[in-house]
């Protein structure tokens, strides 16, 4: 698996974290009913684990918990810091585009976008916990995930992806002067809208090349997010 | 292998085999590997394939890891000697 992780290019992201909580804690539930209905393992013992017979109940949910919150979460960390070591090592081959807003709504996204200012910083807490910061990466994607993600998520011939802002606003059709990432990135990148092969991952690679021609940092990061906010504010 | 130890040709496990996280994990691990090799090799631009195996990837990732971890840590027993 760590391997794999390391070659991949399926992105890894703190906000995943559900995902593996889930699996888990639907083990347990599913333990837990089963003992509880009196079911036995191979050799008939009326527990699964021995560990986890629940005989005191409270050494088997301090025991869970500690999987659950400690154990796990470190596991995720640690793999998190593992493939952030090899797209540092490898850059422009392995995934390093950004996070993305959870919709792309513009009131729901107005709402949430306290929210997604957390998990950026949850996220560079992560890459700290890795010991493999770059703040150069960490500021383009903070910067992305301001600027409304780098593609669409309209379906249909207009690609994958989210939609910028300057879409959402309307200002994409026009042409107007303000309006980036997404359509016309693409556009202007392979003068087509659609990345030749119309994969997923060739995307990336396409608004990856068309991204790194401008730069953040992390203080155009945060100025983008007040500008964002005071604009939310009217 | 995963397949008929599941419907039972281990004896030793035969009617207990989805009871155990470990068994939960390998076989999600398995379902993992197999849909990741068919979207490579056969469809590279299928979305809800993408989209499966990199939730699949998610969880696999970090719960083999963990269920090494807590086999060896917990389960393993550690007065059983090795007879050769």
């Amino acid at each position: 698996m760590l391997l794999d992780l390391a070659v991949a290019r399926y992105p890894l992201y703190l906000k995943h974290f559900w995902q593996p909580l889930l699996y888990v804690f639907l083990y347990v539930l599913f333990n837990g009913l089963y003992v509880a209905a009196g079911g036995t393992d191979s050799y008939g013992n009326h527990h699964i684990y021995e560990v986890l017979n629940y005989k005191p109940l409270g050494n088997s949910l301090i025991l869970l918990a500690l999987v659950l919150f400690v154990f796990l979460p470190l596991i995720f960390a640690g793999q998190l810091g593992w493939v952030r070591l090899f797209v540092r090592l490898s850059p422009g081959t392995l995934p390093d585009h950004p996070a993305r807003p959870p919709t792309s709504h513009p009131h729901l996204r107005q709402l949430l976008a306290p929210a997604a200012a957390r998990r950026q910083h949850a996220h560079l807490v992560a890459c700290l916990i890795g010991i493999i910061y770059d703040p150069v990466v960490a500021g383009e994607e903070g910067a992305e995930l301001a600027n409304g993600g780098l593609g669409h998520r309209g379906g249909g011939r207009r690609g994958i992806g989210w939609r910028s802002e300057a879409v959402i606003e309307g200002r994409e059709r026009e042409g107007e002067k303000g309006a980036k990432g997404g359509w016309q990135a693409i556009h202007q990148h392979n003068g087509s809208g659609w990345c030749k092969k119309r994969t997923w991952a060739c995307m990336q690679v396409e608004l990856r090349g068309r991204h790194r021609k401008r730069r953040h940092t992390r203080g155009d990061v945060f100025d983008t997010w007040k500008e964002r906010q005071g604009r939310a504010l009217g | 292998m995963q397949v008929a130890a599941a419907l039972g040709f281990n004896n030793e496990y035969a009617g207990t085999y989805f009871l155990y996280v470990t068994y939960w994990t390998c076989l999600l691990q398995a379902a993992y590997l197999l849909l990741a090799f068919v979207a490579v090799a056969k469809f590279p631009a299928h979305k809800p394939l993408y989209r499966t195996c990199w939730c699949l990837r998610n969880i696999v990732a970090p719960a083999s890891c963990m269920v090494a971890g807590l086999y060896w840590s917990l389960i393993f027993p550690s007065n059983m000697t090795t007879d050769f």
